[in-house]
């Protein structure tokens, strides 16, 4: 949701889709690929993958953005953790403002319902 | 590589916070959850589980290095593997053998780590070594200031005003660990050195901040 708000102050209108793999479309965001690569790199936690992605971020958009992409995945990383394990709802403001977002990004595929009749 | 004073202060503040005593466990205990959360990333029945259709349905026992009660390992190696596919009644088996409380402490720390030791891989450093534990009994008092919003928890109960990021002031995020208010001050002393709504002092773009939150939330599989 912060992503579409941040594309329409800057005017710009973002594929949100790519961010679930749900399409083959790129985003619309600079340096993308090479933060995406990072971001599932990181995220898998394999040395050697982590090691290349950093090289080429690092090559591609400086040490010091390679450094703050990494301290946002890390965050999220431990943060989605807290949302999990809590069993949180959207805030009010959020669900009633993204239905067409979470369609786009099947994000509602995992919502609690959808974890519920999965996984019971 | 450089790393901002601000994000390596702020992880060195987290192990002394986890090393002493908590709300509702002591240090030796905390610092015991650490070292059994770094553990877990490498469980056999943990990988075998989360790369299972469903995890629930494999038996099996964790490979465990601390000497922490069954309901704790559970928790402590299901948030860091397979967070993703946890479910209420999970959660409720779970806290069956140990008090919300507990699970909301562990919770905190495990996450917490998370942030510290995903920022130590991906930046090529060492892990940073746990404290020696300090003394001291936690006080075991639940904050009574909550609200039932939902969530598997009651959440902090404050006043929230819509802003101008589209969220309500205080987000549930930050309300979401309300029964212990330390597991959330510990929480994000660390997070918001890390990200934060506005005013981050990064040149990552907004939008470059916004699309890898937004991934890192979708391989965790992550609806909040």
């Amino acid at each position: 949701m912060l992503l579409r708000r941040s594309g329409t102050r800057t005017q710009t209108s973002f594929n949100l889709g790519k961010l679930t793999n749900t399409s083959e479309l790129t985003i619309g965001i600079a340096g993308e690929s090479t933060l995406l690569a990072l971001a599932e790199a990181v995220v898998a936690s394999s040395a050697p993958a982590v090691e290349l992605a950093r090289e080429q971020a690092i090559n591609d958009l400086g040490e010091k953005i390679t450094v703050e992409a990494i301290a946002v995945i890390a965050g999220f990383n431990g943060i989605t953790k807290i949302a999990n394990g809590t069993g949180l709802p959207l805030d009010p403001e959020t669900h009633d403002s993204t239905h067409e977002m979470r369609a786009e990004t099947a994000i509602d595929d995992y919502s609690e319902s959808s974890k519920f009749q999965n996984w019971g | 590589m450089q790393i901002p004073k601000a994000i390596s202060d702020s992880h060195q503040v987290a192990l002394e916070e986890i090393a002493g005593p908590g709300t509702w466990l002591d240090g030796q205990t905390r610092n015991q959850i650490l070292l059994e959360s770094r553990h877990a990333r490498d469980c056999a029945l943990c990988q075998t589980r989360s790369q299972a259709l469903s995890p629930y349905g494999i038996e099996g026992r964790h490979d465990v290095v601390a000497d922490l009660p069954a309901g704790y390992i559970e928790v402590i190696h299901r948030i860091n593997n397979d967070s993703g596919r946890l479910t209420q009644s999970w959660f409720n088996q779970v806290t069956q053998q140990l008090p919300a409380e507990e699970y909301i402490e562990i919770l905190g720390i495990v996450a917490s780590g998370i942030i510290m030791d995903t920022f130590a891989s991906g930046t090529g450093q060492p892990l940073l070594p746990t404290l020696d534990h300090i003394k001291g009994a936690p006080s075991r008092i639940s904050n009574p200031n909550v609200i039932d919003k939902g969530a598997w928890l009651p959440i902090l109960d404050v006043e929230t005003q819509p802003s101008d990021t589209g969220l309500p002031s205080t987000p549930n995020i930050a309300r979401a660990m309300g029964l212990v208010p330390s597991a959330i001050e510990l929480f994000f002393k660390v997070m918001r050195k890390h990200y934060q709504l506005a005013n981050l002092a990064f040149d990552l773009s907004r939008s470059q901040t916004e699309m890898l939150a937004a991934r890192v939330s979708s391989l965790n599989q992550c609806f909040y």
